[in-house]
């Protein structure tokens, strides 16, 4: 049975979607055209929000605090104690 | 209720702490060994993990449960009775015609992700991450103390007063989250405590858990049309979610339950459902429902699902296979419910018994119909989220607060083990959420009636149990749903670019959560307690790392005053901000009771003194503190100020 597992596996682990089963039902496409927009729109309204840069500056110092905790070289002023 | 007089809980020693995390381990390798000989026809790699992690749950649980119940709960006993049970699976497992020693399954899992790692550069980097905040936050876990309140306030103390007492309550203390809630995920905890002697192991007791739903998804989407390298990049997503990776290092439950949920949504969801599928799926089952009070919703909504993948198994000639169809379809459903009752119904039990109330203190009620009185309603003890729900609530109906509460999903401050929105994450919220309709309307033109009834149902319990829809920690299963449905979109409706597009976006938003996760530590958890806590072992920073965000270091000292070992320190109240863990040291050694203030100082005082108490705690403002200051009675005061309350040495 180890050896049938190989074969499912190596059979199945080649496909990445390669789009050769997209269903192109007119509603099922508007959906998807849809969907894209809102993930696409998403992404530029998080970036332009006036709270993001004060997220990615805390989070950065967070992390070149703990990075400092375990002695990787790290620029002193910017780290968070 | 029993006394408490009497019980001194003995220390662990370091060899037997180390041969109980060896016998945790081998617990695990015996039943993935057993499953590996006995069902590798039937199951593959993912199930056989599984399988194996929720029979080792159940071995732990169900031991526990049948030697706390006879009240000979410790060390040898524990010990004994799970090597027995360990040595007969291995015994079992090598007796299996062609079983080899070391368990096939190893080589054949790093295989299976190398082959998906190499047939998939999104994969690999989100492997990486997977891996990444396994080690870091398993590590912090074992690193830190306790991090949440609840761990605080009552799970780790029942686990206490288990090892305490000898058996798994009630105890005698008035407290309704100690006494009275289901306790089945605590039980690891107590493995811990009891065990180790230490809380540390305990934290991150939920960690397997995490990976199980990580396992449990991928089969899932598997089992959805999703291919093996888009169902492997779903099942990643699991951890990414904040609540998620937040809650894991913590002795809480939600984590636990999630990964259950989705193990016995993942044997359900089998195309065989056969046998194993129900026992392993009931046992999953089992562990839900007596491990918090939501867990009966989630049982009822497996149990729709059983019902209902039995209704849908394959085409059949009824006349001809009704009777055979029927017997199966009765004995299903007769496994699964039994094994739910065998492992999750002793606590609902035991508060039936004793306070005529299976919940011990909440109103239940069916449709209106009030079935049990309770001192309280759940909506009174379940604090609502102080932004998100009101937030969510004004942005549905005025439409003017949706950029407040979309910030919430991508701002770290709302990150939390709990369950603020921003517990989902942007990954759910953005990629996931937003596939699950355009999936559902796809599973009807496909006329897909299983992928259907497996989103519809697993969704259930999101709206039955409705106190709370923004408390991400009691919903956490529903993430499985959206796995699913963004890996069958990914495999059968996206084109190459689109897929690429969107595990691009997929990969910035993960590493976004992750990255961020960091910023919600301000305040909370600063790289400088992370330096003091590596400084020194475990069982002495155990008090001092914990910021005054939660007890003042002060207050901790004058407790380590009273909490010798073999010392009883009484509590006439909970600890400052719930604090109940910190009545005992951090090897569990000292005894801790409970003695209410009952009105009148000279009993108050002749009761301290016959329940053996060296030490007692008096909460500020309190009657017994007032009279104490008139009456001293020879009490030696060790600590007061105003916020915490005082300590007082009992003179014998």
């Amino acid at each position: 049975m180890a050896d049938k597992n190989k074969t499912e596996m190596s059979k199945d682990t080649g496909s990445t979607g390669n789009g050769t089963r997209v269903v192109k039902t007119p509603i099922t496409m508007a959906l998807i055209i849809i969907y894209m927009v809102l993930v696409l729109l998403s992404g530029y309204w998080y970036w332009s929000r006036p709270v993001r840069a004060d997220q990615f500056n805390n989070a950065y110092r967070w992390w070149i605090g703990i990075a400092d905790v375990y002695e990787f070289p790290v620029p002193e002023d910017e780290r968070w104690q | 209720m029993e006394s408490a007089a009497g019980n001194i809980p003995q220390s662990v020693n370091q060899v037997q702490q180390t041969v109980w995390l060896v016998l945790t381990i081998a617990i695990f390798f015996a039943w993935w060994f057993y499953f590996h000989a006995r069902f590798r026809q039937t199951l593959n790699l993912p199930e056989r993990i599984l399988a194996a992690f929720t029979l080792t749950v159940t071995q732990i649980v169900l031991t526990t449960l049948i030697i706390g119940i006879a009240h000979h709960l410790s060390w040898w006993p524990l010990f004994l009775i799970n090597v027995i049970i360990t040595t007969i699976i291995f015994v079992l497992a090598l007796r299996t015609k062609k079983s080899s020693l070391l368990p096939g399954d190893i080589p054949l899992l790093f295989k299976s992700l190398w082959n998906i790692i190499r047939a998939s550069n999104a994969f690999a980097i989100l492997f990486l991450l997977v891996l990444f905040v396994l080690g870091w936050y398993t590590y912090l876990g074992q690193l830190l103390p306790p991090m949440t309140w609840d761990s605080w306030a009552y799970h780790l103390p029942w686990a206490a007063f288990a090892n305490q007492e000898g058996h798994i309550g009630p105890f005698d203390v008035p407290k309704i989250a100690i006494n009275h809630f289901p306790m089945n995920t605590d039980i690891l905890f107590l493995w811990s405590v009891l065990g180790c002697g230490t809380e540390r192991w305990a934290n991150i007791a939920q960690v397997p858990f995490a990976i199980a739903g990580m396992l449990a998804s991928y089969l899932l989407a598997r089992r959805f049309d999703a291919n093996r390298v888009d169902a492997a990049i779903v099942g990643t997503f699991i951890i990414f979610v904040p609540t998620v990776h937040d809650q894991m290092w913590t002795a809480m439950v939600d984590v636990a339950i999630m990964g259950m949920v989705l193990t016995a949504f993942a044997f359900l969801s089998r195309k065989n459902l056969d046998l194993v599928s129900v026992l392993i799926a009931g046992l999953a089952s089992g562990f839900i429902a007596g491990s918090k009070g939501s867990g009966i919703y989630l049982f009822i909504s497996l149990f729709l699902y059983l019902v209902t993948r039995l209704a849908m198994q394959g085409e059949m000639d009824w006349e001809n296979e009704r009777s055979k169809r029927l017997k199966q379809i009765i004995s299903s459903v007769a496994i699964f419910c039994g094994l739910t009752l065998i492992l999750g119904s002793y606590f609902y039990l035991r508060n039936w018994v004793t306070t005529g109330n299976p919940t011990g203190s909440f109103d239940v009620e069916i449709f209106g119909l009030k079935l049990f009185s309770g001192e309280k309603v759940w909506q009174d003890v379940i604090f609502n989220p102080v932004n998100a729900g009101p937030v969510l609530y004004e942005a549905i109906h005025s439409g003017s607060e949706w950029p407040i509460v979309f910030d919430g999903f991508f701002d770290p401050q709302t990150y939390m083990a709990g369950g603020n929105i921003g517990g989902w994450g942007s990954t759910w919220t953005v990629l996931l959420l937003p596939a699950i309709p355009i999936v559902l309307v796809q599973c009807v033109i496909k006329r897909n009636w299983k992928f259907l009834a497996f989103m519809v149902i697993a969704i259930l319990p999101y709206f039955l149990f409705r106190y709370n829809h923004t408390f991400v920690r009691y919903h956490l299963q529903i993430l499985a749903i959206g796995t699913v449905a963004f890996g069958y979109l990914l495999t059968n409706l996206m084109t190459t670019r689109q897929r690429r597009l969107l595990l691009g976006i997929a990969l910035v938003l993960t590493v976004l959560t992750v990255f961020l996760a960091g910023a919600k530590k301000q305040g909370i958890l600063m790289p400088r307690d992370i330096a003091r806590a590596r400084e020194v072992p475990y069982s002495e920073n155990y008090r001092g790392v914990l910021s005054s965000d939660f007890i003042e270091p002060v207050f901790f000292d004058a407790l380590a005053q009273v909490q010798e070992s073999g010392t009883t320190l009484a509590l006439s109240d909970s600890l400052p901000k719930f604090m109940n863990l910190a009545a005992w040291n951090p090897d569990y050694t000292n005894r801790v009771i409970w003695v209410e203030w009952v009105g009148n100082g000279e009993e108050w005082v002749r009761e301290l003194h016959e329940k053996g108490a060296d030490a007692v705690y008096i909460p500020p403002g309190s009657e017994a503190l007032q009279w104490l200051m008139t009456n001293p009675s020879g009490f030696e005061l060790l600590a007061h100020d105003r916020n915490h309350g005082a300590i007082l040495e009992i003179p014998d």
